[in-house]
């Protein structure tokens, strides 16, 4: 019977209903056909997946990120990575990467990294003769460590659903996102020789330092959200509450380009992002309560307990499985709907909940830029004006990249785990 | 007139709620924030309030990305469709929509009646405000869903097509 | 009460064994000797609670003998951990019918009637056993009636806990005088606000899943809760000692939908408050017994526990709250526990 709900869902989706939509038409189907369970029960978990204290941080971390950016911090955040990285041979790959993870650093989502850093990078790249859909590439793969390195909607939404601290999540991140970074310049490595990729001038002290002073303050976000969270001194909510209020001081009196008139539009603004992963949000957690009073994570449990005992293998059953997931199903509902069942299974084979969340959130990110569901290979192709169809041969190699990183820090829990370990236990 | 109204009641009076409803949820983190670090003693109420706002604002907040054509969708296949297809299929979501709507309404509303002799701990409201939102906004995505389709009927045009997200 | 924290354990073992024996139990078939031709229920109980907790435990108690009674004309299936949401949650779902008995705590019940604050007033209960007596005294079936009439709730079993008591770093609590000052982060209660800054402490409301961190980073000086809950959330590492101030006890219920009870024939409704009754022994037995294993094993690990002989400053500083409250909960029910000592 459970099957038939997926059905439904991919069914929906495919025919490009809205996924929030398409998750709550499965959800009504499910407490109304397969549950017999009265739909007011449904309306009621869908409100209580959003009534969360610790949830309030995604508005907040957009708000901030949306601050920073009307600063012009974009410009300035990839102006930085040119004085660091231009002079390598595919200079502006490496840019493009580079420039991902410091904006990683102020949002909280990768789809806003792939839009920023993307509608600036990927015309510069085509017009230096770089292969379109090498620059679409790079840009959707790097975007996806937004989710890594703190803040991350996805860390908070897993940290709410397991009931793990969101401060230990956002350590656990920072490791994993720099892995990747470097693994993604390896690849691009090999490329840009092989393509003989241009290189940017070399920028002069002077103009570095300049570059530095104007991205430096933006990327102390960080600190203030991590070191906020690490001493105790806020919540994560909070921390997010405090990264707004700085990155609107810093808008309106560092970057002046911030007006106190235009904030009215810029809460609409974070209210339509926040709707759209909240919708998302409600809907998957309607269908996880169904799923559970089901009994599906115990049945799932067993099954996979039936088949091995070796953590190794299960490990790696839930990474091809989630791998699966991620490709049809997007990160915020398919973290709402599978942490509930794959957490008390990893927890008994003694998997930390914060190593595992970080695991689940890394590997579903790689279905941001997979077909057919990929919201940063949507919204990059968008921009380079390509095809999803004719970029996937250029993506292969990040994919294979992204999944050596994956399997590391899945088997290798310190990568993971150092910081967390060393700073908040 | 129909058309005027829907614009009045979406995107003027939804949208000015909306931000009115932000700014409390923004206030009352930030004055969380300063009791806990400037006052001796932290209010019991305003983590009871921003949830209580939050709530409201992503809620509503998700009417305004309907509106907005900001619903994250799978144009994979869509995309590979002609243009009769499309259309079809654009009328099918709609009436998704519209369906998804309805039953929010009906349902969040006899939820909100359930809810009305159950207090919140700190606040002592009944816990109908925060179920209240779900019939609001199952109402409203069933209006603007049906008020989309029948544009989408009546204008033939084949660039009110691509326009969509 | 003090189940919000249900789903932390991060330490579980590799293949442990003991973990999973407890969850299989909530799978185990009936036996099936019921014949054909009678009509079989469906009992899903939801808890906030991890297997191994005496609530879960008093659940699978209640499974079996419901499952042995009714001879299995009566299916029950346990969903713990949190699985179906918190304690509030269960109520829509009782009286929606999604299911049909849950783990409620006295302090969620009177978001519904707030006759069930009584629970809440500190120090009414002198221990377990007095606050078990008032409960058969009467007091119990007054209170399921008042939730039968006006929500369609039935308590069928009354799961209590041990007391609340304070644990620091700030040195031990012996009169209401060491409460002055004391930042101490409580749940988001307004009876609980208010009893600790009557007994001077300064109260922060802080959510579960931070009192760990918040304990560490001297946010606050203390917490209190069940002091099982200090071993079970390892929260020693970050605090010296419990006083064993038992200010709250707070009882939990096995709240039933009221519907679904009277659906049942008579024989079986019975055999449901039967087992209610025996889970309810059951929960006092084990959770009496924790406390002595309890305060053993965190004085292995070095805290130090001061029992206090003498709690009247206690109770002399939280009188104004009978008052403030005496109104609302009804005169009745503050006597049944004061004539009872
Ligand atoms: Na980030
Ligand atoms: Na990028």
């Amino acid at each position: 019977m459970v099957v038939i709900i997926f059905i439904v869902l991919i069914l929906l989706m495919a025919i490009n209903v809205p996924i929030a939509i398409s998750t709550g038409i499965a959800a009504i189907f499910g407490f109304a056909v397969v549950g017999s369970i009265d739909l007011s029960v449904m309306t009621q978990r869908m409100l209580m997946g959003v009534n969360s204290f610790t949830l309030i941080a995604i508005p907040l971390f957009i708000l901030a990120g949306r601050f920073m950016q009307l600063g012009g911090i974009t410009t300035d955040l990839i102006n930085l990575s040119k004085s660091l990285v231009g002079f390598m041979r595919g200079g502006l790959a490496y840019v493009n990467i580079v420039s991902s993870m410091f904006f990683a650093g102020i949002t909280g989502s990768a789809a806003s990294d792939s839009s920023s850093v993307g509608s600036i990078l990927i015309p510069a790249m085509v017009k230096k003769g770089y292969d379109r859909d090498f620059s679409v590439a790079v840009t959707a793969t790097s975007s996806t460590i937004g989710v890594m390195i703190p803040p991350s909607i996805p860390l908070v939404i897993y940290g709410v659903a397991a009931g793990v601290s969101i401060g230990q999540l956002f350590l656990g991140g920072i490791i994993p996102g720099i892995l990747v970074a470097v693994a993604l310049m390896v690849v691009t490595s090999v490329i840009a020789k092989k393509r003989d990729y241009p290189v940017e001038e070399r920028i002069s002290v002077k103009g570095a330092l300049k570059n530095i002073i104007r991205g430096i303050p933006a990327l102390l976000t960080i600190i203030i959200i991590i070191g906020g969270i690490i001493t105790g001194v806020f919540t994560a909510t909070e921390a997010a509450g405090i990264a707004a209020l700085y990155a609107f001081l810093l808008g309106v009196f560092y970057y002046k380009e911030l007006k106190i008139k235009d904030l009215p539009k810029i809460i609409l603004d974070v209210s339509v992002t926040t709707g759209m992963v909240a919708l998302m949000i409600a809907t998957a957690s309607a269908l996880g309560y169904l799923f559970a009073i089901q009994g599906i994570p115990q049945m799932i449990a067993d099954g996979l307990l039936s088949i091995t005992e070796s953590s190794f293998l299960i490990m790696l059953m839930i990474t091809i499985m989630l791998l699966f997931i991620g490709t049809f199903l997007d990160l915020s509902p398919a973290v709402i709907i599978f942490t509930p069942i794959l957490l008390p299974i990893v927890t008994e084979l003694g998997i930390d909940p914060v190593h595992f969340g970080v695991i689940m959130v890394i590997n579903l990110a790689i279905g941001l830029f997979t077909p057919p569901v990929g919201v940063c290979l949507f919204v990059s192709c968008a921009i380079g004006q390509i095809s999803i169809t004719d970029v996937i041969k250029a993506i292969l190699p990040y994919f294979t990249a992204m999944i050596v990183v994956l399997l590391l820090i899945t088997y290798v829990p310190d990568f993971v785990m150092y910081l967390p370990e060393t700073f908040m236990r | 007139m129909i058309d005027k109204t829907i614009d009045m009641i979406y995107n003027k009076v939804l949208a000015k709620i909306v931000i009115l409803i932000g700014f409390v949820m923004i206030l009352t983190i930030l004055l969380q924030i300063s009791a806990r670090s400037f006052l001796p003693q932290s209010f019991s109420w305003t983590e009871e309030l921003a949830r209580l706002s939050f709530v409201w604002f992503c809620l509503l907040g998700s009417v305004m990305t309907l509106t907005n054509k900001m619903h994250l969708g799978v144009e994979y296949f869509y995309e590979k469709f002609n243009i009769t297809l499309k259309k079809m299929t654009d009328c099918f979501i709609f009436l998704f929509i519209a369906f998804f709507g309805a039953i929010l309404c009906y349902y969040g509303f006899l939820l909100v009646l359930n809810g009305w002799d159950q207090l919140t701990p700190v606040l002592r409201i009944p816990r109908s405000y925060f179920y209240m939102p779900m019939p609001i906004i199952g109402g409203l995505f069933f209006i603007y869903s049906l008020y989309q389709l029948s544009l989408s009927l009546r204008k033939n045009q084949s660039e009110k097509v691509s326009e969509r997200r | 009460g003090n189940n919000e924290d249900a789903g932390n354990d991060t330490e579980s073992e590799t293949e442990s064994e003991t973990d999973g024996s407890a969850q299989t139990n909530a799978d185990t078939e009936n036996d099936g000797e019921a014949s054909g031709d009678e009509e079989t229920y469906t009992l899903k109980m939801a808890s906030p609670s991890n297997p191994e907790d005496t609530m879960v435990q008093a659940f699978y108690h209640f499974e079996e003998i419901v499952e042995d009674e009714s001879e299995g004309r009566i299916d029950v299936e346990v969903l713990h951990s949190g699985q179906l949401g918190g304690q509030s949650d269960y109520i829509d779902g009782l009286q929606l019918g999604s299911i049909q008995a849950a783990e409620i705590t006295t302090s969620v019940l009177s978001s519904l009637n707030d006759k069930m604050l009584i629970f809440d007033m500190p120090y009414l209960s002198n221990n377990m056993q007095h606050q078990r007596e008032v409960i058969q005294s009467g007091v119990g079936d007054e209170l399921s009636s008042a939730l039968e009439e006006q929500e369609d709730i039935k308590i069928v079993g009354w799961l209590q806990r041990s007391a609340r008591n304070v644990y620091s770093s700030a040195g031990p609590i012996e009169t209401a005088e060491d409460f002055e000052g004391l930042d101490i982060r409580v749940m988001e209660s307004p009876v609980m606000l208010e009893t600790m800054e009557l007994l001077g402490a300064n109260p922060t409301p802080i959510a579960a899943d931070e009192r760990y961190m918040a304990l560490q980073t001297g946010v606050v000086d203390a917490a209190e809760n069940s002091i099982a809950l200090i071993l079970t959330e390892k929260e020693y590492e970050v605090t010296d000692y419990v006083s064993m101030t038992n200010h709250f006890m707070t009882p939990n219920t096995i709240s039933m939908d009221q519907n679904f009870f009277d659906s049942l024939p008579e024989d079986l409704q019975d055999v449901v408050l039967d087992a209610g009754e025996k889970a309810g022994e059951f929960a006092f037995e084990e959770e009496k017994s924790q406390i002595d294993s309890a305060v053993t094993e965190l004085e292995d690990i070095g805290m130090e526990v001061n029992t206090i002989e003498d709690t009247s400053s206690f109770k002399e500083a939280v009188q104004p709250i009978y008052d403030e409250y005496e109104e609302d909960i009804g005169e009745d029910l503050f006597d049944a526990f004061l004539e009872n000592k």
